[in-house]
């Protein structure tokens, strides 16, 4: 073959790589497939490299030096920058440069690559595995090609002196080459299927207590609802009018409550669907941040909380108003919700780099492992469902999905026992909309 | 006539549930808390004890369970809450 016909060249250690070099190897080359992008991702897909198959594929590598009557065998699976030997027979090591011998060439070519002697080939005669030990002379190996089409690697024989294969030997390598495969690809889906299955399990214990908290959700007001109007229209009961007029703004309390519930349930369907209603527009952010701190006073005078608003006078933000005084207000109301009676919670606008809230508290925090999970779907913290403290656990992933519409950022930080700071960006108004009225 | 104690953290639930009791002559006495539940128990002594099944602190079956072996209070009656759902009462 002369330079000219030669395959792309490609030369070892020029990229940065998570992967080791256990060999030095400047000036092998050695060709790369036309699909190597998808080659390698299926690669790592299937797990080829790192699923626990050595003793397998070592079987296979048995039978490959029994059959052909080799001294060596590998089943070599290529990677970006390495061969890994998964199963061996006659070699010591586990990997090996991508570039250095013969299976980068079987993998490129896509059948079986036969080299009766290698010091008679000019691709391989100055290969270090053929100059240094052990000294390689014959190589016969077989593309091991997933169900997808893809060369994952190869399973071949070698020996020190120049022969050939029968071919009814040939056929055996073929036939071994497939049996990796199936290996390979059984050993994925099962792990795959086990996944799933655990991943099934969890949903279906979140979709439990999330049943069981919408039950309570929806039942406490609805029982309320129902004995109130049950005592009112009992004539025993004798009301006076005054307590009859307190024990029906229970009941609208209620009812406010239980539709505040409903709306939520409807508004997290919406956000998941992607159907909701959006409208951004500039907005005065400080303005809206007061009306959302104020809103929550009796909220916070009940737990005798003190509250404190730090806000510029102008901050304009680009905003659905209406969602996003939602989202602020669950913010605050998780923070008085979740710290104990007589607490501090603090508010803060700012504008620099980016229209941002911040709201702090200093209750029962949470942990980083629930930091992980406080913002998905139906989530509650082993706290909330201990201390009977009320809520569906939709309201977290509704503000996060709210603030993603914005094309803003919230995040929390948090330690336990001393608070939970909420930090919410949002986008500024685009240079072209017009300014926020005051 | 009886002395009863409620352990309730719905408020409404327990002011109604206050009303009905003493509209017919009990003497009533409520806390909205589980942990406080032994204390004001200890404390009252009542004939009964009403506690919710989910509560702030102690659950409600912990609280009965509890009671049982406290000194003094064997023989208290306790009855489970029943407003709350039959599907919570695994």
């Amino acid at each position: 073959m002369s330079a000219a016909e030669r395959p792309p060249r490609q030369r070892p250690g020029r990229e940065g790589g998570a992967e080791p070099c256990p060999q030095e190897t400047a000036g092998t080359w050695s060709p790369v497939p036309e699909d190597e992008d998808a080659r390698l991702a299926e690669l790592r897909g299937l797990e080829a490299v790192t699923a626990p198959l050595e003793s397998n594929l070592t079987a296979i590598a048995e039978l490959a030096t029994r059959i052909c009557a080799t001294p060596i065998a590998l089943v070599n699976m290529l990677s970006e920058r390495l061969q890994h030997f998964k199963g061996r027979v006659g070699i010591p090591m586990e990997a090996l440069d991508r570039h250095i011998g013969f299976c980068s060439h079987t993998v490129y070519g896509r059948v079986l690559m036969e080299v009766p002697d290698a010091l008679a080939d000019e691709r391989f005669r100055d290969d270090p595995v053929v100059v240094d030990e052990p000294q390689v002379r014959f190589y016969c190996g077989a593309p091991v090609i997933s169900s997808r089409g893809h060369v994952l690697g190869t399973v071949c024989v070698l020996d020190v002196r120049p022969r050939r294969l029968t071919p009814e030997q040939r056929g055996a390598l073929m036939a071994l080459a497939a049996c990796v495969v199936a290996l390979i690809e059984r050993y994925h889906y099962a792990h795959e299927v086990e996944q799933t299955a655990q991943q099934r399990a969890k949903v279906e214990e979140l979709k439990q207590s999330f049943l069981r908290n919408v039950n309570h959700e929806l039942r406490t007001p609805l029982t309320s609802i129902r004995s109130y109007l049950q005592l009112i229209q009992d004539d025993a009961a004798e009301l006076d009018e005054a307590t009859e007029h307190r024990f029906l703004a229970v009941i609208e309390r209620n009812s406010d409550r239980l539709l505040e519930q409903l709306d939520e349930l409807l508004l997290m369907a919406s956000l998941s669907a992607d159907t909701v209603a959006f409208v951004p527009e500039p907005i005065d952010l400080p303005a809206l941040v007061r009306s959302v701190t104020e809103a929550a006073g009796d909220t916070v005078a009940r737990k005798r909380h003190t509250l404190t608003l730090h806000a510029p006078e102008q901050v304009n933000a680009w905003a659905d108003a209406g969602r996003l005084r939602h989202a602020l207000a669950h913010l605050l109301d998780n923070a008085i919700k979740f710290t104990p009676d007589g607490g501090r919670i603090t508010v803060r606008v700012t504008a620099i780099p980016a229209p941002a809230v911040e709201i702090c508290d200093t209750g029962i925090g949470i942990t980083e492992h629930e930091i992980e999970h406080v913002f998905d779907d139906f989530y509650r913290t082993p706290q909330a469902e201990h201390q009977a403290i009320g809520g569906i656990g939709i309201g977290l992933s509704i503000v996060k999905k709210i603030i993603a519409l914005h094309g803003g950022s919230l995040r929390l930080t948090s330690a336990p026992h001393q608070g939970t700071c909420a930090h919410l960006t949002l986008p500024a108004p685009p240079e072209s909309a017009a300014p926020a009225s005051p | 006539m009886s002395s009863v104690l409620i352990v309730e953290d719905d408020l409404d639930v327990q002011a109604l549930t206050v009303f009905r009791l003493e509209a017919v002559g009990h003497e009533v006495h409520t806390v909205d808390d589980g942990d406080q539940a032994l204390a004001a128990a200890q404390r009252i002594r009542p004939d009964v004890v009403v506690p919710d099944w989910m509560l702030p602190g102690m659950s409600g079956p912990e609280i009965c369970r509890v009671l049982r072996v406290v000194p003094g209070l064997e023989d208290a009656v306790r009855i489970q809450h029943l407003l709350e759902g039959a599907g919570e009462r695994g």
